[in-house]
């Protein structure tokens, strides 16, 4: 378990420094970028929870999560042109 | 038989609105009958008894009763009341114009009835009843005479109820203090003695009750005013009947408060101060109605400061003096009617170049006008006489009687003069304009007769001790019998009456070169102003007020609560100490990889200037919710809450598009109160939460829900099984909830144009401007995921009772698939799904609803009903279930098609097109020529 530990930690800081950059970013793709790179870090951080605690329902979050997890992106980028196609 | 005259009264006034439609003005011969019969039968009936007594229940449970109580006292308003209103209504049966008249007559009649209650009344309630009753009588008689009477209208009133709620005060003080209601009875009490502090506050409210009525200082201004109203009502209302009822109470308690240091002071200060400020005033006023006015205003000074003399003969210069005031005022006011009936005009200048060959009217005229005088033999000498031996009597020390007596003997010369003035001002015209001839008998005779009957009871007023007897008997409470005598020997008042007549009869010799001395005799600012001022002032403060919570801005409305519960917070602090101690240990070490994250997201969302990275990091806060909600073990509520994660990021976006790019800044003196309220508000929850969860053990309903949950649903997903079988009446309300937000999504961009979208300034060369090619991606991609999504939808839908999902998870994500749909169309008309959402959420609500009223067959409302069909556990909570699922798509879809096109009024229907059931219509052509490229 301690492999996952470290993965967690590993995540965790890569979600810190992408919520950083979310902040920081000089543009607003700089901040939709980071945004889409957070989202799959805490989908990591909840397979990776699910692993550690054994939790039965991981699956079921992961696929509805990564099935409909873009379209946030997607709308961003819709965002960025100001709704232009 | 009391009852019986006010009921009379009432239905003559029934009668009098199809009379006057019927009659037209002649109605008034018609509606004095009554009046006068009343008269007769309250006389016949008081002289027969001495006091007459009636009562009816009306509020028992409040031991109100319509009491009513002929004495005297009352006798003498009653006849005061009928009599006048009788000569009133002949009056104006010739005074007014032809045609239909029957809200006057049904105002006027109706205001008698009131005016009879009130001084029949032997139950304060009815006694209050009947004074706003007069009240609004008098606010629509004068109301009604044309827009310029509005604002008098407007002034009387607020004035008038001003006193009428004072008397509402003390009526309520005097029937706690006595325990009853009835009048008679609360003037006997014995509590007045006992507590002199509860009598004196009574007696300032009913005296300054009167005082409003009954015009005295300082709410005198009401009643000049009030002229603007046609004449008979100014004779009326304004001279005989309604400023009379202030004396009316005045008198009714006197004999309570009779001995009540401040009444004393009250009324005989204001009195004689009323008394000088109207005959200063009627000595400088040329319009002889307004000159009537203040006349009355300073009669009714009079009356006031000698019923604050209180002795028995003060009462009795007080009821005859009334008895005379009505007489002659209203003689003069329906004289003055008559010359501007006939003449057009009321001015004394105008009226002094017309020669006036009126004879009876002359001598009408005159006759009333020495009787306000004091001039023997009229019966205003015997009252004047009688008022001026009550005045030396005034309590106190002995140079009150003194002063008293010489104030008022000046206001009396005013009163001289400017009698003087109206007949001499009136009739010695130099005939330079015209001449004006006698107006029809029908019109002058009922006013003098009552001028008339001023000289009759002036030779003869010994005819008026039997009715004035029992009047000051009951207003003083002991047996009185009074001699009224035109002559009573060489004595001080005979002296004053002489003074008087002998300087008055010099001013009126000398009154051209008295006029601009007198012309200047005016206060600095009128007692209107004061009104205004105070309604202005009134207003002022309202809109101050207001102002503090008059903006739509939702700052305030939110600092409001936010600063409120920080109160609460702090308050409940100090009840830390009783809390009993925390159950083990509330958070792990993961969780602060969590706080960290939220607390970053916060931060930055109210720290971000444009709103999509305000949007971005409101992302970041949800997705760590959902990892903390996960975290915890709520695996339906972190997919819930991923799924309307991600939706609610895809409307944002829709939103988006149509406002600016950046946030509007605060200037720091409006953010740094935010912070600081925002932070209270923030440590206020964070206390509340730290001090109110995880300090007991599983609650009772989870145990249960918990061991017995299962067993009695087929569920194993505790969440649903609570959703759809346990409280399933919440998801019904959510779901409900849900549907009206997408009708009124519907109806509010249905009734108004949003935002047109800012278009973005792209570069049109590009290669990645065409849509459809740059699409491509995003509609292969959808291809693939569109039949998954729908299969994941399906599924979650129908295993939501075992495990994971149920309908608002199945329906998010089939609102996902919709939103997929919507975000890889080609344009903005190609993304419309063509389903009838309102109608989808129609259903939604009809599905729910209709499996609920299933469940009576079993039990109640919203029972699941479990069957076995082929083996399979089916239950009703599956198709309650549907009705959530169709109510969120339905909502979804209505966000979608109305926020995510351009609005455009032939396509708001279009879903209603029967020849086009397509899901995705496939014209590619674009109508986006609507956008505004604004930077």
């Amino acid at each position: 378990m301690i492999g996952v530990d470290i993965a967690i930690i590993i995540i965790g800081v890569a979600c810190l420094v992408s919520t950083y950059r979310i902040l920081q970013g000089p543009t607003e793709a700089d901040r939709a970028n980071a945004g889409d790179l957070l989202f799959f870090g805490i989908i990591g951080l909840i397979a990776l929870y699910g692993v550690r605690t054994h939790s039965p329902f991981t699956y079921d979050i992961l696929i509805i999560a990564t099935l409909v997890g873009f379209l946030g992106t997607v709308s961003l980028a819709r965002a960025l042109t100001r709704g232009k196609r | 038989m009391l009852l019986a005259c006010l009921l009379t009264l009432l239905l003559t006034s029934v009668a009098a609105a199809p009379l006057g439609r019927w009659l037209g003005r002649s109605a008034g011969y018609v509606l004095a009958v009554p009046l006068l019969g009343v008269a007769v039968l309250l006389t016949a009936a008081v002289v027969d008894a001495g006091v007459v007594t009636q009562s009816v229940a009306w509020m028992p449970t409040l031991d109100v009763h319509l009491a009513m109580r002929a004495d005297g006292l009352s006798l003498l308003f009653a006849l005061l009341v009928t009599v006048v209103g009788a000569a009133v209504l002949v009056y104006s049966a010739r005074y007014l114009g032809a045609g239909k008249q029957s809200s006057f007559y049904v105002l006027m009649t109706a205001f008698a009835a009131a005016m009879l209650a009130l001084v029949l009344a032997d139950d304060v309630v009815v006694l209050f009843v009947a004074w706003e009753a007069t009240t609004f009588c008098s606010f629509f008689l004068i109301a009604r005479s044309g827009t310029h009477a509005q604002e008098p209208a407007l002034r009387t009133l607020l004035v008038t109820v001003f006193g009428g709620l004072l008397l509402l005060a003390g009526v309520i003080t005097m029937a706690v203090a006595t325990g009853t209601t009835q009048l008679s009875a609360i003037i006997t009490a014995t509590v007045w003695a006992d507590n002199p502090t509860l009598t004196t506050v009574v007696a300032v409210l009913i005296a300054v009750a009167a005082f409003t009525k009954s015009a005295q200082f300082p709410f005198q201004a009401w009643l000049p005013d009030s002229m603007v109203a046609i004449t008979p009502v100014s004779t009326y209302l304004h001279a005989a009947a309604m400023v009379k009822a202030g004396i009316y109470l005045l008198l009714r308690f006197s004999p309570l408060f009779h001995g009540v240091t401040i009444w004393h002071i009250l009324l005989i200060t204001c009195g004689v101060i009323t008394a000088v400020i109207g005959a200063t005033a009627a000595l400088r006023r040329f319009d002889l109605k307004e000159l009537l006015a203040y006349s009355t205003i300073s009669q009714l000074g009079f009356l006031v400061a000698v019923i604050g003399v209180g002795t028995t003969y003060a009462l009795t210069a007080a009821v005859i003096h009334t008895l005379a005031h009505a007489l002659f005022k209203a003689a003069l006011f329906m004289f003055v009617g008559v010359l501007d009936h006939e003449a057009g005009t009321r001015d004394i200048r105008e009226l002094s170049r017309l020669r006036l060959t009126m004879p009876v009217t002359k001598a009408a005229i005159t006759l009333a006008a020495l009787s306000m005088a004091g001039v023997p033999p009229l019966l205003g000498f015997v009252s004047k006489e009688t008022l001026f031996t009550a005045f030396p009597e005034t309590p106190g020390p002995a140079w009150t009687g003194v002063l008293v007596t010489a104030v008022m003997a000046l206001a009396a010369i005013f009163t001289f003069v400017y009698c003087g003035r109206i007949v001499f001002g009136t009739f010695t015209g130099d005939g330079s304009r015209g001449t004006i001839r006698e107006a029809s008998p029908l019109l002058w005779g009922a006013p003098t007769l009552l001028a008339a009957a001023g000289l009759a009871l002036g030779v003869a007023p010994f005819v008026l001790d039997p009715l004035a007897s029992s009047a000051v008997t009951a207003a003083s409470r002991s047996d009185v019998h009074t001699h009224l005598a035109l002559w009573h020997g060489v004595n001080t008042a005979l002296v004053i009456s002489l003074v008087i007549i002998g300087v008055g009869t010099a001013l009126v010799v000398n009154r051209v070169r008295l006029e601009p001395v007198v012309a200047r005799l005016r206060f600095p600012f009128s007692a209107l102003d004061i009104i205004d001022a105070t309604r202005a002032g009134i207003i002022t403060a309202g809109t101050r007020i207001g102002k503090f919570s008059g903006t739509t801005s939702p700052r305030l409305h939110l600092g409001i609560p936010a600063v409120v519960i920080t109160g609460m917070a702090a308050y409940g602090l100090t009840e830390v100490g009783s809390l009993p101690p925390v159950i083990g240990s509330t958070s792990r070490p993961f969780d602060w990889v969590l706080v960290v994250l939220i607390l970053a997201g916060t931060i930055a969302t109210v720290r971000s200037r444009t709103r999509i990275a305000a949007i971005v990091v409101t992302g970041v806060v949800g997705f760590s919710m959902t990892l903390w909600f996960f975290t915890l073990g709520a695996a339906d509520v972190a997919l819930t809450q991923l799924l309307v994660e991600i939706l609610t990021l895809c409307v944002m976006v829709l939103l988006l598009r149509r406002l600016p790019r950046r946030f509007s800044t605060d200037a720091p003196r409006r953010r740094i109160p935010a912070i600081i309220i925002a932070v209270g508000a923030g440590l206020a929850t964070v206390v509340a939460v730290w001090a109110l969860t995880g300090r007991r053990e599983l609650s009772a309903a989870a145990e249960y829900y918990l061991t017995q949950g299962e067993e009695t649903t087929g569920g194993a997903n505790i969440v649903n099984t609570i959703l759809v079988d346990f409280r399933a009446l919440d998801t019904l309300g959510e779901l409900s909830v849900l549907g009206v937000a997408g009708v009124a999504i519907a109806t509010l961009l249905y009734s108004r144009k949003p935002i047109p979208i800012h278009s973005a300034d792209l570069d049109e060369h590009s290669p990645l401007a065409d849509s459809r090619r740059n699409t491509v991606f995003v509609r292969s991609l959808s291809r693939v995921l569109g039949p998954l999504v729908v299969l994941m939808s399906l599924l979650l839908l129908l295993r939501g009772h075992q495990e994971p999902g149920g309908g608002f998870i199945a329906a998010l994500i089939g609102g996902a698939g919709f939103t997929l749909l919507y975000l890889a169309a080609p344009s903005d008309t190609a993304a419309r799904v063509r389903l009838p959402f309102l109608k989808l959420i129609g259903a939604g609500i009809v599905t729910g609803v209709g499996t609920g009223l299933i469940g009576y067959a079993k039990g109640s409302f919203l029972t699941p009903i479990h069957m076995e069909i082929f083996g399979w556990h089916t239950t009703t909570a599956l198709v309650f279930d549907l009705g959530v699922y169709l109510s969120v798509i339905g909502v979804i879809l209505a966000a979608l098609n109305l926020l995510g096109r351009q609005h455009r009024v032939s396509q708001q229907l279009a879903w209603h097109d029967p020849d086009d059931p397509g899901f995705v219509h496939d014209d590619t052509s674009t109508h986006d020529t609507e956008e505004v490229t604004t930077r």
